[in-house]
């Protein structure tokens, strides 16, 4: 290679290097200038509203789970509403009355029908089903939510009540799970005396538990299908003296008197809570080293009802205006099916019914649960569990009955007068309905 | 015979230098001037940045406070609407004198009036709890699990700390660091606490994203973190090198610090280095475009080179031969043939022979009186071709003067006699050659050729001593008859 050509060579080598380090500083200036872009272009955020009632333990871990939700979906920001049961109801009421409610919320099955009679109440998720995993629904599961061909809510769980005893308790006074209503009265002979009682439960459970003794004693229904009062003044009469005498003679807590700690403490034998409820019931006690054991339901010989009632233990639904239907959407379907949001959940409000909850649960143990065992004996006696009726679970109807009988437990009225007061309140709530 | 550069090569090769020169001359004064942009003024920027972003933590501080002290004071103030009516907070659980039944209906009123009160806030608690620990409202399993053996009456009195207003605000009972309670005293035997979980704070210390890495904290009088934007520092002391910097800061992190109700602290920090990566970030970007820059006028620069350079090299070398060749022969002129052969001479090489050769055309002049001086200057053009045929590139030829021309050449590491036979059998030719080129011209004005030889291996023999002997040869040749030359050797 003569001396020109070596020359030519070394300033081809020295062009291209130099073109190289243009094109490497063009590519970190463009990257650098992207890097500034994409912040920049940070799309508008989206907010969402959820809301959801419970307990301690409900509102921390839904609260983990919504920044679960939110890291994996960047640009989604998730407020939130929450609060305990009682007092929800009316929330719920002024959110709903007043078009302010939550893009995602969680509902009660009886509000499908107080607040979407026509199926309007609130978003049709069917529409939003590139966004929601309906397949892990069955039918029927979707049915419960479904009004007037829309599908307003998805379930969570199936729930209905369940028995739990303090075995200590009964072993302590050679006890069995009692069977019966008369196995009842008859435990509580033995237990009166020690100041304790058969059973304590909560203001709704209590409507619940005379609701299904009304029915096994008289053969009838409480609430006709369409949610009217079927319960005549004599069959109330009737259900205030049992109610009374469940109370004189310490088969059951007063209301006012419940206390779950007291449950824990061994005040009463056992309890009657929703499935959903089980760790509040079980695991507390469970942790104390205290055996705990599932109960039967109470029946009454040559009963034609069972008196008891499944339902849907809480469901998502969204915002009929919603403006985010696609990320309301998303959100309703981490909830339900995300296996971050599931293992946070566990049986919290039940065991889940979606197949992808399911799944991910029953690696984890599930089926050792006492959730699922309550689940599975409610699955195998479907036939004498009915589908509940909202108005059952009805705060005002509830608080009519507990308020009208106290008249009667307190003297304070006749049992006649407190079942006539207590009847023409409920019409007039039924009524109002309309 | 060994090969040098000519001043030609060398004045083109310094053109070049200066060129080069000039380009990366160019090239690095567009680098400094870069780099004291990056590194004087954009660190000038970096001190601007830090204060300003010292001045924006500082007003963004105080607005969380304000936010921090109006959150605090709705939770009072929400709790005050106990006092709305006197069954609400003069009722008394313990109060042995009431009767079930009245209980009863108090206490549903007061239920009431606490799910209206109560009722858009998100509270984790909100009730009332009497002295015999009987609760009425909302107060949580998660509360009452922090008392498993009870007191929870006895333990939130002692936080009521406010005399005028009967009132406290409590932060991590018996451990638990996931709310914060406000306690207010109704009456003798009862107390209203409400409670809200410490992340709810979230939404009340909302900041610039400006200053996403941020870091916020509500801390007690015990520097306890009662809330934190990184969650995880919940309920821990703050970290010392925050609590030692409250006022502004020190080289790691920029701190600020607002007193709020309650004598809690809002505590904001950046580290410096999130502050000043957007620093880093646009040195890099100035760098980047630096040497995008500088490369792109290099790239500029050799294509100018070789778009200019190459007609300016060509009219730099036309120029250089103006100067330095006869117009007329096309060989070098006296002057520069002069210069050359000085330096030749000049190189230090071990045993070498020069041989310089003087040159006259015979009876010139009859050429200028018979043909004319056009045909003079055709003569002389004709000659400087017939040399330059004759001789290799390794002789230098000029044009002394007239018609007279001078050769110089050396030869290395060969004997003088052979050098000395080799000039003449080259001296043959070219007579022979002069006569057949000019056949015409000597018919015509009986032009031939006359010269002198020397050939020298004398050592540092300069230019003036081979001209004088080549000239006295010529003039030797001259004298003998012309149309002959005649060879002078010196050792």
């Amino acid at each position: 290679m003569n001396k020109r050509n070596r020359f030519n060579y070394i300033a081809l080598i020295f062009v291209l290097v130099i073109i190289a380090g243009v094109v490497f500083a063009l590519v970190m200036l463009s990257s650098s200038l992207r890097a500034g872009k994409e912040h920049e272009d940070k799309p508008d955020e989206v907010r969402l509203l959820m809301s959801w009632w419970g307990n301690d333990v409900r509102h921390l871990y839904t609260m983990e789970g919504v920044d679960g939700y939110q890291e994996k979906n960047p640009g989604i920001e998730v407020d939130y509403r929450y609060g305990e049961w009682n007092g929800y109801e009316k929330r719920t009421k002024v959110w709903m009355e007043s078009n302010n409610e939550a893009d995602v919320m969680q509902i009660n099955y009886a509000w499908i029908s107080e607040y979407s009679p026509d199926g309007t109440g609130f978003y049709d998720l069917y529409e939003l089903s590139d966004y929601i995993d309906l397949d892990s629904f069955t039918e029927e599961e979707l049915s419960y939510g479904e009004k007037n061909g829309k599908l307003n809510a998805l379930p969570i769980a199936m729930n209905t009540h369940t028995f739990y005893y303090n075995q200590d308790v009964l072993d302590a006074y050679g006890l069995s799970i009692p069977k019966s209503w008369d196995d009842l009265f008859a435990m509580a002979k033995v237990l009166a005396p020690e100041g304790k009682y058969v059973l304590g439960m909560a203001k709704k459970q209590t409507f619940l538990f005379l609701l299904a003794y009304y029915e096994q004693s008289s053969g009838k229904q409480f609430f006709d299908e369409d949610g009217s009062l079927a319960i005549d003044e004599a069959g109330l009469t009737e259900l205030l003296k049992f109610y009374r005498s469940l109370i004189d003679e310490h088969v059951l807590c007063p209301v006012d008197d419940f206390d779950r700690s007291e449950y824990m403490s061994g005040t009463y034998a056992g309890t009657m809570c929703w499935i959903s409820d089980t760790k509040i019931y079980c695991d507390g006690l469970a942790e104390t080293g205290v055996r705990v054991t599932r109960g039967m339901y109470p029946k009454l010989a040559g009963a034609t009802r069972s008196g008891w009632y499944v339902k849907p233990a809480t469901m998502w639904a969204i915002n009929a205006d919603t403006d985010h239907p696609e990320e309301a959407a998303k959100l309703l379907n981490y909830l339900l099916t995300d296996p971050d949001m599931v293992t946070l959940q566990q049986t919290e409000k039940g065991v889940p019914v979606s197949d992808a909850a399911v799944a991910v649960l029953m690696e984890e143990g599930l089926d050792q649960t006492n959730e699922y065992k309550a689940t599975q004996e409610m699955n195998e006696h479907q036939e004498e569990f009915s589908l509940i009726i909202p108005n059952m679970e009805n705060e005002n109807i509830i608080d009519a009955f507990k308020s009208g009988a106290d008249e009667y437990l307190f003297d304070k009225q006749s049992v006649e007068d407190c079942a006539k007061e207590i009847r023409k309140e409920m019409l007039d709530i039924i009524t109002a309905q309309e | 015979m060994a090969k040098r550069k000519t001043k030609k090569e060398r004045s083109g090769d310094r053109f070049h230098h200066y060129q080069i020169e000039l380009l990366v001359v160019f090239v690095t004064i567009i680098l400094v001037v870069t780099a004291i942009l990056s590194f004087v003024i954009l660190g000038l920027s970096g001190r601007v940045l830090k204060r300003m972003s010292s001045d924006l933590i500082a007003a963004n501080s105080r607005q969380l406070e304000l936010n921090i002290n109006s959150y605090l004071e709705r939770a009072e103030t929400i709790s005050t609407l106990l006092f709305s009516d006197e069954s609400y907070y003069l009722y008394d659980a313990t109060d042995e004198s009431l009767s079930e039944y009245d209980k009863i209906k108090c206490e549903e009123k007061i239920r009431d009036r606490i799910v209206d009160i109560g009722l858009m806030e998100n509270y984790s608690d909100f009730g009332i709890i009497y002295s015999d620990d009987h609760r009425v409202g909302w107060i949580s399993h998660g509360t009452q699990e922090l008392f498993p053996e009870g007191g929870l009456y006895a333990a939130f009195s002692d936080y009521i700390v406010n005399p005028k207003k009967n009132d406290g605000w409590c932060f991590g009972i018996n451990g638990s660091t996931d709310r914060l309670y406000y306690v207010k005293r109704l009456n003798k035997n009862a107390i209203l606490v409400s409670a809200f979980y410490t992340r709810e704070l979230s939404s009340v210390f909302i900041y610039p994203e400006q200053l996403e890495e941020m870091t916020i904290r509500l801390v007690n009088e015990d520097n306890t973190i009662m809330f934190s934007s990184d969650f995880d520092e919940i309920g821990t002391e703050l970290p010392a090198e925050i609590a030692e910097n409250l006022c502004g800061g020190n080289e790691d992190y920029i701190v600020n610090a607002n007193m709020c109700r309650n004598n809690w602290q809002v505590v904001c920090s950046v580290p410096t280095k999130i502050i000043l990566s957007e620093n880093t970030k646009l040195r890099q970007f100035t760098l980047w475009i630096s040497v995008a820059m500088a490369g792109v006028f290099l790239l500029l620069g050799i294509f100018l080179f070789a778009r200019v350079s190459r007609p300016m090299d060509g009219v730099v070398t036309s120029l250089q031969e103006k100067a330095e060749i006869d117009k007329l022969s096309g060989v070098m002129n006296k002057s520069t043939f002069e210069e050359y052969v000085i330096g030749r001479l000049a190189d230090h090489v071990e045993k070498r022979v020069h041989v310089f050769v003087m040159l006259d055309v015979d009876n010139f002049k009859q050429v200028n009186d018979k043909l004319g001086h056009a045909h003079g200057d055709e003569v002389i053009i004709r000659e400087g071709e017939l040399f330059r045929r004759l001789y290799n590139s390794e002789t230098m030829i000029g044009r002394l003067g007239g018609d007279e021309f001078a050769l110089y050449t050396e030869c290395v590491d060969v004997e003088r006699p052979q050098v000395v036979a080799a000039a003449k059998e080259q001296m043959e030719q070219v007579l022979t050659e002069f006569v057949k080129e000019f056949a015409e011209e000597h018919k015509t004005c009986g032009i031939s050729v006359s010269a002198g030889i020397c050939v020298a291996d004398k050592p540092g023999i300069g230019f003036k001593e081979l001209y004088e002997q080549a000239d006295m040869a010529l003039y030797t040749s001259k004298r003998a008859g012309k149309a002959r030359y005649t060879v002078k050797e010196l050792s």
